[in-house]
């Protein structure tokens, strides 16, 4: 939690059309923050503007530029920003990241503080691990979006090696309400299981973050080998895998 | 946080056109589990496969008429699941089709029942 006293303010600058994981690399930085717990962060677009590579960004009215700049700022402790920096680094590939001191004057109140979760590095993975599984359904809903999704960005923010989503056609869970499939396409209520294979102790870690997102639900841990974990290999440090 | 429980998971894999009095097999397995007041069943319908009847499973690409592989999975504590085991042999005993059940040592937590 952001306390008031000295931190630093952090500015990252990113192309708009920059891509990460077939995403826009700003809003993967954005839920990055957003689930590592940082304060907040502030995404602002600019009208016109030039990086490294010379060429002059600027919106018009008749072309469309679809390259503006990007500016993601947030406010964080010495500490953490050390501790993000390495993902973030990352995750920003080619724009620039600076930090500046800042006196905090007031920290931002949560309306319902948030769990800080512990810092977790990758690691290779092989050996003994364990395979999560985490039971939802389809309708469930988190902050206006599919809790699944939600879960499996919250897995990726966390570092998780991998993550699949499975749809069942028939099941119940924690509060033994009935999930089937419809005849009907528009049906959204199936019983969907989350699998994670990982290291023991992330797993662990990432259990009080899970427990915080679900509100109806069950999660069952089992032993795991893992043979082979590998990734395809991406020009210029592009970032793991997704494989589970 | 809530500590977690050891427990169980059973797997049993078949057919999805299996049936027990007259009724999918499946819908059978999560009735009886629903009966004995398990805590969680989930039924999937796998894309292609095969059982000890060497027969290949795959969906038929003209509708729902096909025998998709299924696996049916619940999660419980020992106890629990020791007392649906024989209700869920007795309905692969009563479907003719027959299949696969086995048992994984698993830890469970409930969600969002703190």
């Amino acid at each position: 939690m952001l306390k008031p006293g000295s931190a630093l303010k952090v500015v990252i600058y990113l192309g708009e059309a920059e891509q990460s994981h077939h995403r826009a690399a700003f809003l993967l930085v954005l839920d990055f923050l957003f689930y590592r717990g940082v304060a907040g962060a502030t995404v602002t677009r600019g009208i016109a503007g030039f990086g490294a590579d010379r060429h002059l960004q600027a919106a018009s009215l008749i072309e469309a530029s679809d390259n503006l700049p990007i500016k993601i700022e947030f406010i964080e402790s010495e500490a953490r920003v050390q501790e993000l920096l390495p993902k973030l680094r990352e995750l920003v590939g080619h724009g620039m990241i600076a930090a500046q001191p800042v006196e905090v004057l007031q920290a931002p109140q949560a309306h319902t503080p948030a769990p800080a979760p512990e810092p977790l590095a990758f690691r290779e993975l092989r050996g003994k691990a364990k395979l999560m599984r985490i039971y939802v359904s389809e309708s469930d809903q988190w902050h206006g979006q599919p809790l699944h999704e939600a879960i499996v960005q919250s897995l990726r923010a966390h570092d998780m090696a991998g993550a699949t989503v499975y749809r069942g056609i028939l099941g119940y869970g924690a509060s033994g309400r009935m999930h089937q499939e419809r005849r009907l396409p528009w049906s959204h209520d199936c019983p969907l299981m989350l699998s994670v294979v990982d290291d023991e102790a992330k797993i662990r870690a990432y259990l009080p973050v899970i427990e915080e997102m679900v509100a109806e639900g069950l999660l069952v841990l089992s032993d795991v080998e893992v043979i082979k974990y590998t990734h395809r290999t991406e020009p210029a440090g592009a970032p793991k895998g997704e494989q589970a | 946080m809530t500590p977690l429980r050891p427990a169980q998971m059973v797997r049993l894999h078949f057919g999805e056109n299996d049936l027990y009095a007259g009724r999918p097999l499946y819908e059978a397995v999560v009735a009886a589990c629903r009966d004995e007041g398990i805590a969680g069943v989930t039924v999937y319908r796998g894309i292609e496969g095969f059982g000890a009847s060497t027969l290949l499973h795959r969906p038929s690409l003209f509708g729902r008429s096909a025998d998709a592989p299924i696996v049916v999975t619940l999660v419980d504590v020992e106890e629990k699941v020791q007392q649906v085991l024989p209700h869920l042999k007795a309905l692969f005993d009563g479907s003719l089709d027959g299949g696969l059940i086995a048992i994984l040592e698993v830890e469970m937590l409930r969600l969002g029942h703190a």
